[in-house]
């Protein structure tokens, strides 16, 4: 198995990992701190802090619209925040272009370059930061195999499919040992096998490299299974930062709790607790004899969803879903209870 | 009965090309086989007698002695045409890489004021130069005014006025093929060059030029062609002091008479610029990798 080896930075980058003063080690690879960023009257980030540590797979989640690109975009140089600071190392690199950073993005449409080879486009960044020509060779070979593409040096990325442009996207993107890789929606032109297959390859990838992956994405489900840790936006904020486990478990308000998998919301008088509402996940939910139930309703959908079913049930505290095993009989119209373990109530800020 | 279908198609294309193109080449190619009338015109019998004066001199006995009279003029073309090519390649690159990098409406207004010179008479528009550059012209009120001469300065009836009016007249046909090449140049191939450490000199090198080049490849032609056989800059401009093709060809049709002769310098021009152009053909098919 091949691995990305830890070679020195590329040159353009490397007096920035030199620099006096730089990697103390309490400090995180990349401390984004209250950065805002607006085209002229649109407020695309407002106040974002964020770390990003070595090693880790963040994620970037919310729906269109909400900044992400802006966000990344800043962080590989293409753009500059109209307020705050973004640290790499402990240096201040927002000014800085991104030829002066050492961080590669794989771009949406992978942005290949057409009048290269494969080993061309794989080989340019090495070339650009001053290596010599047979370390490239080799190099290239090397982050062929990666991905799996070792035969394909000599084609054309037009006579590649989009899984294996993809691929070569990668390989170009990391072949110059990146600090940090940033992947813009990078999935979201590849059919549903594909995708799956490419979201395992880019998680091995990720961590053979060692190096930090910085994803952009709107599908959760792609967020949940890759990531270390995912940052739920909204309107140019960050609205929650964590684990996925810790962001399904414990959503901090609606929307969160909403755009992550599917939730009953519920008000918390309800269900005699203080405060706003509280988030229920429809798996959680149990479905039992009415006459012993916390919550009673008549059922108002049934949706048969190969392992599961998922219930529609009309209660006094409104519409609740329940997912349940198996297909049981179950009839719309007639009267079930709901009940849930205390533990499976999350408070919402709002 | 598909085959009938496409020819039938076709035809209205084929018919133009033929008429236009085509037949006159034919007919020039057949004049300059032929005799010169003393009357103008042309007459049997068949005869190269025309290729042969573009090198050898005949003198009254007969006897032929070398000449480099006519290359002399033809070279002259050449280097002339070369250099209005080279001088709106330099103008016409970045202009056209403003007006891409401008907003789509900006393009449009962009665009249209370059390809206004079209819509006035070439001839007009080069006589106006004439009246620009001329002793007593604008240019030269101008230097007086500032003080940067007493006397006009000669600006007219040089080599330079002419490669003046050349790229002038021509600019427009290397600006429009470039930035149709440049404006579907995918933005994010350039960031993605920035990407990869790549700095302003070498992002144009190994991204942009290469793949402008079919426009570039393109302007060059429809440039360099009509520069070369162009009369009117040559003559407004430089005074027809010094010959050129366009000025010689037309000179040998008026008050030369000499119709094979002029016919066999317009097919001698006309075949180098298509050969030029089917090379150019070949090479530009393949986006082709383009260092080692
Ligand atoms: N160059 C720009 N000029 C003006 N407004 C912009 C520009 N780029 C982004 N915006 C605005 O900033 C906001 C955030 O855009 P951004 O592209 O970061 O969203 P996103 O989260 O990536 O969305 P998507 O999921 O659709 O890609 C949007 O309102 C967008 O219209
Ligand atoms: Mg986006």
């Amino acid at each position: 198995m091949t691995t990305v080896s830890a070679r020195p930075a590329p040159q353009a980058a490397r007096s920035y990992l030199k620099a006096p003063g730089a990697a103390a080690s309490t400090e995180p690879l990349v401390a984004i701190r209250g950065v805002s960023m607006s085209f002229g009257p649109v407020k695309a980030l407002i106040d974002i802090n964020l770390d990003i540590e070595n090693h880790e797979f963040l994620t970037l989640l919310g729906p269109s619209g909400c900044g992400k690109t802006t966000l990344l975009r800043l962080l590989g140089g293409f753009e500059h925040p109209t307020a705050g600071e973004i640290r790499l190392n402990g240096q201040d690199v927002a000014p800085l272009p991104p030829q002066q950073r050492p961080i590669n993005t794989v771009f949406q449409n992978y942005a290949l370059f057409p009048h290269m080879t494969v080993a061309g486009n794989v080989g340019f960044g090495l070339e650009m930061s001053g290596w010599r020509k047979p370390d490239i060779a080799g190099r290239v070979e090397q982050m062929l195999a990666m991905v799996r593409l070792a035969d394909y040096g000599n084609r054309r990325p037009d006579q590649l499919s989009g899984g294996q442009q993809q691929r070569v996207a990668l390989a170009r993107a990391l072949a110059p040992s990146p600090q940090l890789l940033l992947l813009d929606e990078p999935l979201s032109a590849l059919d549903q096998k594909l995708r799956k297959e490419m979201q395992i390859e880019l998680k091995r990838l990720q961590k053979e490299s060692g190096i930090s992956f910085v994803l952009v994405t709107h599908d959760q489900e792609e967020a949940l299974t890759m990531s270390d840790r995912i940052a739920v936006m909204s309107a140019g904020r960050i609205l929650q930062l964590g684990a996925p486990a810790e962001i399904y478990d414990r959503p901090v308000n609606r929307f969160v709790a909403g755009f992550i998998g599917e939730a009953n919301i519920l008000p918390a008088a309800a269900l005699g607790r203080s405060g706003g509402s509280v988030a229920v996940r429809p798996e959680r939910v149990s479905v039992v004899e009415p006459g012993a139930a916390r919550h009673r309703g008549t059922v108002a959908s049934i949706q048969y969803l190969g392992s599961d079913t998922l219930l529609e049930v009309d209660t006094p505290a409104g519409m609740q879903r329940a997912r349940v095993r198996g297909s049981a009989g179950y009839e719309v119209g007639g009267t079930v209870g709901l009940d849930w373990p205390g533990d499976a109530e999350v408070e919402l800020q709002d | 009965m598909t085959r009938l279908r496409s020819l039938l198609l076709m035809a209205p294309s084929l018919l133009t090309i033929g008429i236009f193109m085509a037949v006159p080449m034919l007919v020039a190619l057949a004049y300059s086989f032929m005799t010169s009338s003393p009357y103008g015109g042309v007459q049997m019998p068949f005869s190269v007698g025309a290729y042969i004066q573009i090198l050898y001199d005949e003198d009254f006995d007969g006897t032929l002695a070398f000449t480099t009279d006519y290359l002399m003029i033809i070279g002259r073309s050449v280097v002339l045409a070369g250099l209005t090519t080279a001088a709106c390649l330099a103008v016409a690159f970045p202009t056209a890489w403003f007006i891409v990098c401008r907003a789509p409406r900006q393009r449009q207004l962009l665009l249209f004021l370059v390809s206004l010179p079209f819509w006035i008479n070439t001839l007009i528009r080069t006589y106006c130069w004439v009246l620009l550059l001329r002793d007593e012209g604008l240019v030269n009120h101008l230097l007086e005014g500032a003080g940067v001469t007493d006397e006009p300065v000669t600006l007219l009836y040089n080599d330079g006025a002419i490669l003046l009016g050349l790229i002038y007249t021509f600019l427009p046909f290397m600006v429009l093929p470039i930035y149709s090449t440049l404006e579907r140049v995918d933005h994010r191939l350039i960031e993605a060059a920035y990407d990869l450490y790549a700095n302003r000199r070498l992002v144009f090198r190994r991204i942009l030029w290469p793949l402008a080049r079919p426009g570039v490849a393109a302007g060059a032609l429809l440039v360099f062609a009509p520069a070369l056989g162009s009369f009117l800059a040559p003559d407004l401009l430089g005074g027809g002091r010094k010959l050129l093709i366009g000025s010689l060809i037309q000179l040998e049709f008026t008050s030369g008479r000499n119709w094979p002769f002029g016919s066999a310098i317009a097919v001698l021009v006309s075949t180098g610029v298509l050969i030029a152009m089917l090379i150019q053909a070949r090479r530009g098919r393949p986006p082709s990798e383009l260092h080692a």
